[in-house]
């Protein structure tokens, strides 16, 4: 618990550094007035690091007034953070579906991009693969496609399939 | 008069009653879905707004949380799962009801409740907006920056556990309000390059990654085991008796959730706690509650209601979004060029009294839409998890891109989902976020306008007398939840506080 808060603490430090460093690459303007377009950010990071270190003396200090209770509890504390692992891994792994549709899209096409996320996650959550699963995935494939392309009028990505067709 | 003739009008002339009612059936299904708050169920329909005509995709999304507050209840009822955090007081009476064979009945004082707090929560909508939002007319450019501090202060209020936590998220936000064009210079700021930062990251990509997309990443992470019910409950509204006995619940319940829903931070959850309590203290029948009792459902839904209409009290009038869901109407009200304040009733009267009646067909309909769409929501409860993730992930990422046809905003979603997942994984609270990321220009732009004003001078915030004031609220109000924080601190070091509050 203390370690979840000293590594949030850890990463909220981390954004502060990054986004104080990328404020100082901020061009100078002639047009510009006494505050200039680098003055808010730098103050937003400072801020931002005041708190982190904030909470991190926080975490240190309960972690010091309760050391004893929290040595005590530490085997079901690792137990604890072995589930939490396992929970961010399954995340990730969502997360990853959706940067793979991202990647693949320009080359596969809305169509067949969406069928496989619909199909991909179904499985990733604990759907049963098998005939029922695809003929849903391309259900729902073909019903998304008609919504967004053919009804509300927008050009889903066509992908490389359209240099395949004859005139092309 | 002319207003209500004009309204009459808008519904005839426009498909306002469509996107009222489409509004209020999408709301109710997502509402009865557990894991999908009234919030996600908007984010999801706000890319499908943007081609819409403005008044229509505004009725649409506030339809949408009139129907979800409704939704919540009937998996609190069906299989004593909230669907919503505000229902979640409604399960203690609803599900006891259900046992008892009177789940059919218990559905309908829901829907009843609803309809009765809807219209008294449109009502107060009406009545308070204009005059609030007739203030920000004298506003000069310190107001508006102080009415920013004051938006900030909510997060004060919806920090959560940790305050320290709150203002790193409200923070965060800040910063992501400043990716883009220099309001004042025009100098690219945290562009990295990228042409399609210039303009800055749009209000609705980062509310649809933290509010949507974090959330399918923590169902991944935890998949959500619900109850099926094999009820087919059919709707059966109350009888005059039972009426009678409800309007003195539905009285406490429309009044807390007037007030609560005023106060930008305050929300649907705690109006229904405390319409809870309190009609249990004002009650004839306090040992009903808990075991099956009709008020201890009417008091909590006509609370919750009341709120999805009066939470849109300081969104209008001072563009202050003191909810999620208002947070997402508000970014609704952005795509399409529309800033609440005053200069919305004179420029876009016709959109606001659209709203108006829009939010008036919807709690109409609530009647007939609630009983119609029981048997989906039924069916809907009690579909494979899996598959509703996946459809929910795939209509995230095709909706997303109908909004500029742009991929790079899939990805700045799926980026913001991340980020909102880490949010949550650290306790730390969403909302602060989206405000900093929405209030972000305002504040930043109008106080450096202010201080060309004064040559740098910072003593011209203390000249405005708007800006003291609203100044003033904000630190009073940073006060009352500060000290409401060490109140509720000592009082839980206290040993066996007495009263028997209900545990949910």
């Amino acid at each position: 618990m203390r370690r979840k808060e000293l590594v949030g603490a850890a990463v909220l430090l981390l954004v502060a550094a990054g986004y104080f460093i990328a404020a100082g690459d901020i061009n100078r303007s002639a047009l510009g007035d006494e505050v200039g377009a680098a003055g808010v950010p730098v103050v937003y990071a400072a801020t931002l690091a005041g708190l982190a270190l904030a909470l991190a003396v926080k975490a240190l200090v309960a972690w010091r007034l309760n050391g004893a209770a929290t040595r005590a509890g530490s085997a079901a504390g690792s137990r604890d953070s072995g589930r939490k692992r396992a929970s961010a891994g399954r995340a990730a792994g969502m997360l990853g579906i959706g940067i793979a549709y991202l990647a693949v899209i320009v080359f596969a096409g809305y169509l067949l991009s969406i069928l496989a996320v619909i199909a991909l996650v179904a499985v990733y959550q604990g759907e049963r693969i098998g005939w029922r699963l695809a003929g849903i995935s391309v259900g729902g494939a073909v019903l998304f496609f008609v919504l967004f392309d053919v009804l509300l009028g927008i050009d889903m990505p066509p992908g490389v399939w359209p240099m395949f067709l004859p005139g092309s | 008069m002319d207003a209500v003739l004009q309204g009459f009008d808008l519904l005839l002339g426009t498909p306002l009653a469509f996107a009222a009612i489409a509004g209020v059936a999408w709301g109710i299904f997502g509402g009865a879905l557990p894991g999908i708050s009234p919030s996600i169920s908007m984010a999801l329909l706000l890319p499908f707004t943007y081609g819409m005509e403005p008044t229509s995709a505004i009725v649409l999304l506030g339809s949408t949380y009139i129907g979800a507050e409704y939704g919540g209840s009937i998996p609190a009822i069906l299989i004593n799962t909230p669907g919503t955090n505000a229902a979640a007081a409604t399960v203690l009476d609803g599900y006891a009801m259900q046992r008892q064979g009177m789940g059919g009945q218990a559905l309908g004082i829901s829907l009843y409740s609803g309809v009765i707090g809807g219209m008294i929560g449109l009502l107060m909508l009406v009545m308070l907006t204009r005059p609030l939002a007739n203030l920000a007319l004298a506003f000069t450019p310190m107001s508006y920056f102080a009415l920013g501090v004051l938006g900030l202060s909510v997060i004060a209020s919806l920090a959560g556990a940790s305050i320290l936590k709150g203002l790193a998220a409200g923070v965060l936000g800040l910063m992501v309000a400043t990716v883009g064009t220099d309001p004042m210079s025009g100098v690219p700021r945290f562009t990295f390059g990228q042409v399609e930062l210039l303009e800055g990251i749009a209000p609705i990509l980062i509310m649809v990654g933290l509010f949507a997309v974090s959330e399918l990443l923590r169902q991944a992470g935890a998949p959500v085991r619900t109850e099926t019910s094999r009820d087919t409950a059919r709707i059966r509204f109350p009888g005059r008796r039972l009426r009678r006995r409800l309007v003195k619940p539905q009285l406490i319940g429309a009044s807390i959730g007037t007030v609560e829903g005023v106060i930008p931070g305050a929300g649907g959850t705690i109006a229904s706690f405390l319409s809870y309590n309190e009609a249990r203290r004002w009650s004839r029948s306090k040992a009903e509650f808990g075991r099956g009792s009709p008020e201890g459902i009417a008091a909590p839904e006509t609370a919750n209601n009341t709120v999805a209409s009066t939470a849109l009290v300081p969104l209008l009038s001072f563009g202050i979004p003191g909810s999620n869901s208002a947070a997402i109407l508000l970014g609704g009200l952005l795509i399409h060029g529309l800033l609440p304040g005053p200069r919305l009733f004179e420029e876009n009267a016709d959109t606001v009294i659209g709203l108006y009646t829009g939010l008036f067909v919807a709690n109409l309909s609530l009647l007939a839409i609630g009983t119609l769409v029981l048997p989906v929501c039924l069916w809907l409860v009690n579909r494979s998890r899996a598959l509703l993730t996946a459809f929910i992930y795939a209509l995230i990422l095709s909706g997303i891109y109908t909004i500029n046809a742009s991929l790079f905003d899939i990805g700045i979603v799926l980026a913001a989902g991340a980020a909102g997942y880490l949010m949550r994984l650290f306790d730390m609270p969403l909302l602060p976020a989206v405000l900093g990321v929405v209030l972000g220009f305002l504040v930043e732009s109008n106080y450096r306008r202010s201080l060309v004003l004064s040559a740098g001078d910072h003593a011209i915030f203390l000249e405005d007398p708007i800006a003291v004031g609203l100044l003033v609220v904000a630190v009073l109000f940073i006060a009352g939840s500060l000290g409401t924080r060490l109140w509720l601190a000592f009082g839980r070091n206290r040993p066996a506080a007495a009263g028997g509050g209900s545990s949910a």
